[in-house]
């Protein structure tokens, strides 16, 4: 069996594997997830774990409780029984009954809150910057800092992996390497189908929440294919700088690049304008060539142009 | 000579071709798909399903007309000749624009129906004529390009523009669309023009007549391999899929009125914007990846978007209309269109040409809308819930990916075995 069959069957067998779990240990992915519509809970209903409402009504009357926190990203909440965690804002309206419990903050980002005076509040209400929901907190924008922070687990990791693969996998290094050097615009193509389906594909089946962890193995193999992609482009960048300098191209010349690849790319990030395409450019380049390569595992070679003669003689 | 080196006479007719493609594609997206239907319940006050009968009879005709056309032009000899393809492309084009003048006047059952017989004769005369033009004005390493430029160019301003999707709306824009390219087409055709003898040679360059999939054999004779029949298949599996759930989709307001047909100018802005981005994906990749692998893409996503859809209404996910499906759905048919428009003419010579775009375009394309509106009828007759036909759609989009998957893994291209000879 190829290499690729089994790097498949493996892959099936860990997603088996993983989906297994759940499904035998009822409630630890607990929560409701309300996306649409009006929902109307009956009296005696206890909602375990959180409540995420990204869309919709949702009507909890008295005598119904969430058995965490809720999260109101959109649409409505009227609250009527009790909430045993903080209630958070990102938008919506929150609309509290006479009688409603809430053991913990209402913290207000964005939206409308609506809080009866007959309504138990343990916390307080938080809203601007002590909310820890403002856009800013949420979303920061580019700052040397955050670049930092993004920086330091990737040049943690990512040299001494590169060291390590341009030891034992030096062909696979290679080939995604010539892929990305060699055919970027085909490699930048496929990064962002890839990523852009890839990543629908893994979220859409996390709300079936029994897949989870397909979802979680999916986007971990997604950061490794960008991590390999990294490392190939590294070791080039490696490479060129250890010939200019009339060295010989060793293992550390691969994480020496990689580590000046993963600074000048989270560098050029913060350029005005350009920083965020560049940043998406290195994502998506390395990430389709390891997938136009299967992961180095074959060489890409596009299909050879026709014969060169477009002239009008 | 690369490309940078081609000359005007060449820009010109390359970009002629977008432009005509582009405009034609426009105007079966818009005018036929929902013109018609707004035509024949509101203007002449048939009833849905009538007018989706109706439908699929022109479906059937086209594709039938087409097959023949195009055999018809490969026995005569035509399918080599710049002239006569754009003589017949000249009067298709009249006709219809006549066609398309008086459709809002229509009336009556008989009118309605009339009309579409004629008109669906015109569009298969149209599909092996203009098709068959591709390898006069498309160099090979340009059609996945030239593809990708004729998708974006006719679902941006379908997806945009269209907020009114009446018949009047459509006919007063596309008539004059439609004279000025018959306009000029009348001129290519007739007018003795020196650069349009040079295009006219093109077809006896090899960077022009013999398409990516074309292999010679020892005694020099151009053939195409017995495995690439397979794309007859697959390209009825994906336009058969897209039918059937979009026509299902198509009468669902809930869904529509969000997206393609929603009246704020955003969703649809978003939509026209990923058809443009995901043609142009198609575009390189259409040259980077072999056919199936591009095959395994559009049926896994199709998958996807039908498996969001029921999703979204069993409440498991987005129970409102959001744009992710739509978004993802217009992926998938951009990444298919760009395939349809470079493809038949990947497999062909100058020579056969016109029988294999007909036979191409009409088996998988109009046959395909054909067999699914048939069977979306007969599961609307039935009963069966949007919930449960979406179902059906995702299982047979899934069907077809792990079919392809298992043409990928397991019976690798590039290895040139018994073709079929391509003379």
């Amino acid at each position: 069996m190829k290499r690729i069959h089994l790097l498949w069957l493996g892959i099936l067998l860990v997603s088996a594997s993983a989906c297994s779990g759940p499904a035998d240990q009822p409630g630890i992915y607990s929560g409701t997830l309300v996306l649409g519509n009006r929902h109307v809970f009956d009296p005696g209903t206890v909602l375990p774990g959180a409540l995420l409402i990204l869309e919709g009504e949702v009507e909890l009357p008295a005598e119904t409780a969430v058995d965490g926190p809720v999260f109101l990203l959109n649409g409505s909440l009227l609250l009527g029984g009790s909430v045993r965690g903080d209630i958070s804002l990102l938008g919506g309206q929150l609309v509290t009954a006479r009688g409603a419990v809430i053991l913990g903050d209402v913290r207000v980002g964005s939206g409308q809150v609506d809080i009866s005076p007959g309504t138990s509040l343990t916390g307080e209400i938080l809203s601007g910057p002590a909310s820890g929901l403002q856009p800013e907190e949420i979303f920061p924008r580019q700052s040397l800092e955050n670049a930092l922070m993004r920086l330091l687990p990737q040049v943690l990791l990512l040299p001494g992996a590169a060291f390590l693969a341009a030891r034992f996998l030096p062909r696979p290094v290679s080939r995604v390497r010539r892929a990305a050097l060699h055919h970027p615009i085909s490699a930048a193509a496929m990064g962002l189908l890839a990523g852009v389906v890839g990543l629908v594909f893994f979220v859409v089946i996390a709300f079936t929440l029994i897949l989870i962890p397909v979802t979680m193995l999916g986007l971990a193999v997604g950061f490794l294919s960008i991590g390999f992609g990294w490392i190939a482009l590294g070791t080039a960048l490696g490479d060129w700088i250890a010939s200019r300098l009339g060295r010989s191209q060793v293992p550390s010349a691969s994480a020496l690049g990689t580590l000046l690849l993963l600074v000048g790319l989270n560098l050029l990030a913060l350029l005005p304008w350009v920083g965020d395409w560049i940043f998406l450019t290195g994502l998506i380049v390395p990430l389709g060539a390891v997938v136009l390569t299967r992961f180095g595992l074959r060489e890409y070679v596009p299909e050879a142009d026709p014969e060169d003669d477009l002239s009008l003689s | 000579m690369n490309t940078w080196q081609m000359k005007w006479p060449a820009w010109f007719g390359l970009l002629f071709f977008i432009g005509m493609m582009s405009a034609g594609y426009y105007y079966n997206l818009t005018f036929v798909q929902f013109g018609l239907i707004d035509l024949g319940v509101r203007l002449v006050g048939m009833e849905t399903r009538q007018v989706v009968t109706a439908m699929a009879l022109l479906a059937l005709i086209t594709s039938l007309v087409s097959v023949v056309t195009g055999l018809g032009m490969m026995k005569l000899g035509w399918s080599a000749s710049f002239y006569i393809k754009l003589r017949l492309a000249f009067g298709v084009i009249l006709g219809l624009t006549v066609l398309t003048g008086a459709a809002p006047a229509i009336r009556t059952g008989t009118g309605f129906l009339t009309w579409i017989v004629l008109a669906s004769a015109a569009l298969g005369i149209a599909v092996p004529v203009t098709f068959g033009l591709t390898v006069d004005l498309v160099p090979v390493r340009l059609r996945g390009y030239a593809g990708a430029f004729i998708t974006a160019a006719a679902y941006f301003p379908a997806a945009v523009l269209s907020p009114d999707w009446t018949v009047e709306n459509f006919a007063s824009g596309l008539v004059w669309l439609m004279a000025g390219g018959a306009a000029v087409l009348g001129v290519m055709a007739f007018a003795p023009l020196g650069f349009i003898r040079q295009l006219a040679a093109h077809h006896s360059q090899p960077s022009y007549a013999h398409g990516r999939f074309i292999r010679r054999g020892r005694d020099g004779t151009p053939y195409v391999r017995r495995s690439l029949v397979v794309l007859f298949v697959l390209m009825f599996g994906i336009y058969f899929v897209d039918s059937l759930g979009f026509l299902r989709l198509a009468e669902t307001p809930y869904f529509f009125e969000a997206a393609w047909q929603s009246q704020e100018l955003q969703p649809r802005l978003v939509i026209g914007i990923t058809h443009v981005i995901a043609a142009l994906v198609a575009g390189v990749l259409y040259r980077a990846l072999s056919e199936k692998e591009l095959f395994l893409w559009i049926f896994g996503i199709f998958g996807l978007v039908h498996l969001m859809y029921s999703l979204s209404l069993r409440g498991v996910s987005a129970s409102g209309p959001t744009l992710s499906e739509p978004v993802m759905y217009a992926v998938a048919v951009s990444l298919y269109t760009v395939i349809n428009f470079a493809i038949w003419a990947d497999i062909s010579t100058p020579h056969t040409i016109t029988r294999n775009t007909a036979l191409g375009v009409a088996l998988s394309a109009w046959t395909a809308t054909f067999f699914s509106t048939a069977l979306a009828l007969q599961m609307s007759e039935m009963g069966i819930p949007l919930e449960t036909h979406l179902r059906i759609v995702d299982s047979l989009a899934f069907l077809f990916f792990l079919l392809v998957a298992g043409l990928v893994f397991f019976a690798p291209l590039g290895r040139p075995k018994k073709g079929i000879p391509s003379p």
